[in-house]
């Protein structure tokens, strides 16, 4: 089964339209196999179905994301799991383990791995 | 330094104090650290952003925020490092159950004894109930604003950005009352002509002389009282949108006209002698059948055609059953917020009689039915004895179960009747009041009454 992760900075975009990218994965069983960087910067968030669609998307897991675009995935056949705050592989392994149903709350309070220190985005630090 | 204020003074210092006064004021409020992971978040934050604090502390701001500046130019970001305060900045965050919420948002350094930035805090203000109603006055809505899970809307979800990224004319179909305002808005703003205006025409609203003039302005002197020059609808959508609704309410010599625009692109001003080109996009929208108005002669065949470039037909409410409950919950939000309510739900018996009840006036009469029913709930959960009398003095008696409902069109058209007349019965047939009550237009009662033979008694029109 082909799962999308939409990321933004690494991590599952909190909010769909501005994904950055998706990180497309063959799921077999708990296993993932072949992935995939799909860039979405520059796409129109109701023309991303589509794309998947024609990736072979079937599962889309995603943060934040409004009704309107989850019916555009779901009249593609798209399944869509939101509510997911984290890393990809913190939601494949979430998904994995729960499947679509019954997940609608975020994952909790787990720490990121990266910090945004390391990515040069560190609050006051001060602008030359 | 009184007793009194002694003890103030110590309780200041302790940092529950702190925590208490945030809680209990209005606006949100939210602290983070330098590494912009949230540190506090006050009980008006919870609210509006429907995260509660055990979720929201400890993530990444942008995380539970999910402003569409969070990704652009994070304020926060900005303020602890510039030292730059922002204030009163209009932004809209995505809600923990995906709604989007327009807020307006300041900022402000945290700074420690040394001088040290140690972080920042943001206080923010939902502006939900004046955006809510600059919509409604101005009738500019969304894409994301169209409500729907059913399969009837599936493929019109598919297409809509495709039709709305064209140019080509649109012609929406569909009852009285299931948005087809909300679907010309919302392709408008999905249009390359999205920046230019929406200009709204209710082509059924005006007689024809007023309707010419309306569309295609006049010049100084045109007529009588015409002392300036007036531009038209044409001339004020230049360069966005026209929306004619009631499109098949036009009489045949403004089809005419209308036809020339459609086919040539250009138009006359009363009075002018030069001719001035259109660049709109024409959506237009109906609640009748064009197709028999041709039939009839009493639409033209070439404009019928020419508006038909791409039809977009919009299913009644009573063929998309799955969406009541949503447009339920998504009603209750906006109107609590509208009226200052917190009703939460509707009790079982009170949900299974809207179920069944089958909306001759759609989804509008759907929101005047939970209006009524709102203004009359003083607690949290709406109950049968709330609801408008007609649908619960019907529902035990007369109204079998949905699926029987549907089972034909004469049925339908029976259920749709009895509707009528029984809101006309309670109104002495005013049809103004009764129309308001079915959440339609005047004219469209009218017209629901010609076509289903509702006539009004000899008593009632020789009093009125």
């Amino acid at each position: 089964m082909k799962v999308a992760v939409l990321r933004y900075r690494e991590r599952v975009a909190p909010r769909y339209g501005f994904s950055e990218d998706a990180l497309i994965v063959d799921l077999v069983g708990n296993e993932a196999r072949d992935q995939e960087v799909i860039p979405l910067r520059g796409w129109f968030p109701y023309e991303i179905p589509k794309l998947l669609k024609e990736k072979g998307v079937e599962v889309v897991i995603a943060g934040g994301i409004n009704g309107v675009f989850q019916e555009m995935f779901r009249s593609f056949g798209i399944e869509v799991v939101w509510g997911f705050i984290g890393t990809p592989e913190e939601a494949l392994a979430a998904f994995s383990m729960r499947g679509t149903g019954g997940w609608r709350v975020p994952c909790g309070r787990r720490r990121a791995r990266r910090r945004l220190g390391q990515r040069n985005r560190s609050f006051g630090k001060e602008v030359k | 330094m009184s007793e009194n204020e002694k003890d103030m003074w110590d309780a200041s210092r302790d940092p529950r104090w702190t925590s208490l006064i945030l809680d209990s004021i209005g606006d949100g409020v939210f602290t983070v650290d330098r590494e912009g992971k949230i540190t506090s978040f006050n009980r008006a934050a919870e609210e509006i952003t429907g995260f509660s604090r055990e979720e929201a502390i400890g993530q990444y701001c942008h995380e539970i925020f999910r402003a569409n500046i969070c990704f652009e130019d994070c304020p926060l970001r900005r303020t602890a490092q510039t030292k730059e305060r922002i204030v009163n900045l209009e932004v809209t965050i995505l809600s923990k159950d995906n709604r989007e919420i327009p807020i307006s948002i300041s900022t402000a350094q945290i700074v420690d004894e040394q001088g040290q930035v140690i972080g920042a805090v943001e206080t923010f203000r939902d502006l939900s109930l004046i955006r809510q109603l600059q919509e409604e006055v101005s009738g500019r809505y969304r894409f994301e604003d169209i409500v729907s899970r059913s399969k009837a809307f599936s493929r019109i979800f598919q297409v809509l950005p495709d039709i709305a990224q064209s140019d080509s004319t649109v012609l929406l179909c569909g009852e009285s009352g299931t948005g087809k305002e909300l679907f010309a808005s919302a392709i408008h703003n999905l249009s390359k002509r999205c920046k230019g205006p929406f200009v709204k025409v209710n082509c059924g609203a005006l007689p024809e002389t007023l309707l010419e003039s309306e569309l295609f302005g006049y010049k100084r002197g045109a007529f009588t009282g015409a002392v300036v020059d007036k531009p038209g609808r044409f001339k004020i959508a230049e360069g966005g949108t026209l929306f004619l609704d009631e499109v098949g309410d036009l009489s045949l010599g403004t089809q005419v006209k209308l036809l020339r625009v459609l086919e040539r692109k250009e138009y006359e001003p009363l009075g002018g002698i030069k001719t001035e080109r259109a660049d709109v996009r024409i959506v237009a929208a109906t609640n009748l059948d064009l197709e028999e108005l041709v039939a009839r002669k009493r639409f033209r065949e070439d404009l019928y055609y020419r508006l038909n470039v791409v039809r977009i037909d919009i299913p009644p409410l009573r063929e998309r059953p799955e969406d009541i409950p949503l447009l339920i919950e998504h009603f209750l939000h906006r109107l609590n917020r509208k009226m200052g309510k917190q009703v939460r739900r509707l009790s079982d018996k009170a949900l299974q009689i809207l179920l069944d009840y089958t909306y001759p006036g759609n989804v509008r009469e759907l929101q005047n039915i939970l209006e009524h029913a709102m203004i009359l709930c003083k607690g949290v959960e709406i109950q049968p004895r709330h609801l408008p009398a007609y649908l619960t003095r019907r529902t035990p008696l007369t109204s079998p179960p949905r699926s029987q409902t549907l089972a034909g069109a004469e049925i339908l058209r029976e259920k749709e009747k009895e509707a009528i007349l029984s809101v006309l019965q309670r109104s002495s047939f005013r049809l103004s009041e009764a129309a308001k009550d079915l959440g339609i237009h005047r004219s469209t009662l009218w017209r629901k009454m010609k076509r289903l033979g509702i006539e009004k008694p000899r008593s009632v029109a020789k009093s009125q």
